[in-house]
């Protein structure tokens, strides 16, 4: 087969964008096709499964998802039990916290947000020298 | 890419975990003081170690202490008090604990 002209290049690259998107953060893929999968893959291979829609005991999918893709479910935190830390690898962990990293004090609830300031203060104030 | 530095803990840290986390994990999630301390401490040492500036917040009117705040993890919000030794390592020196939601 003749290599792919420009014109066509999005054609040829269509695998790798699926790639790219997996990468960039897009729903993980399934390795047997039927959850959490491309849709693309879901409507071919897991047509039957989807359409009738078996209900999920609560939370399952939500837990599943998180273990594999924590920070991707929402803004708001969702605390991690520990026993999930526990079945988590050291990498994984890092990346969970990491994620969990709040990069601006307004982003706090104002009672917490005081405490820290109010905590700070204090301990600023314990750590400086005394002068007569 | 910035040196890694040495990342201490001061006793106060370990008093006052002491002060807001059981001896056990309880069965309504609370962890306990070791869970806090082999799942949640080492990365967060390990962030401070790599990247203190970018991982640590600036309270205003305390420029001696800078704080890392990260949220939603084993507990709902937590706060490490941290400064900057002279010798350029960091010292973790309190922590808060928030559990509301």
């Amino acid at each position: 087969m003749d290599a792919p002209s420009r014109g066509n290049a999005v054609r040829w690259i269509g695998p790798y964008s699926l790639r790219t998107e997996r990468h960039l953060g897009g729903l993980p893929r399934s390795t047997d096709g039927t959850r959490f999968g491309d849709s693309r893959q879901g409507t071919l291979r897991g047509e039957g499964r989807c359409r009738r829609r078996v209900p999920e005991p609560s939370g399952v999918l939500r837990r599943l998802f998180l273990r594999r893709y924590p920070g991707h479910m929402a803004d708001a935190p969702k605390v991690i039990t520990a026993e999930e830390l526990d079945a988590m690898s050291p990498n994984q962990r890092a990346q969970v916290v990491r994620e969990h990293i709040v990069t601006d004090l307004d982003h706090l609830p104002e009672a917490f947000r005081q405490r820290v300031e109010t905590t700070a203060a204090r301990l600023a104030e314990q750590l400086r020298p005394v002068t007569e | 890419m910035s040196p890694r530095r040495q990342v201490r803990v001061a006793p106060s840290f370990f008093d006052r975990l002491d002060d807001l986390l059981p001896a056990d994990r309880s069965p309504t999630g609370v962890p306990s003081t070791a869970d806090f301390l082999l799942h949640e401490l080492p990365p967060l040492i390990d962030l401070l170690a790599v990247d203190y500036e970018a991982a640590t917040l600036a309270v205003e009117d305390v420029p001696e202490v800078r704080v890392l705040v990260a949220s939603g993890v084993l507990i709902t919000r937590l706060a490490l008090y941290v400064v900057l030794a002279d010798d350029d390592s960091v010292e973790i020196i309190y922590l808060e604990i928030d559990h509301e939601l």
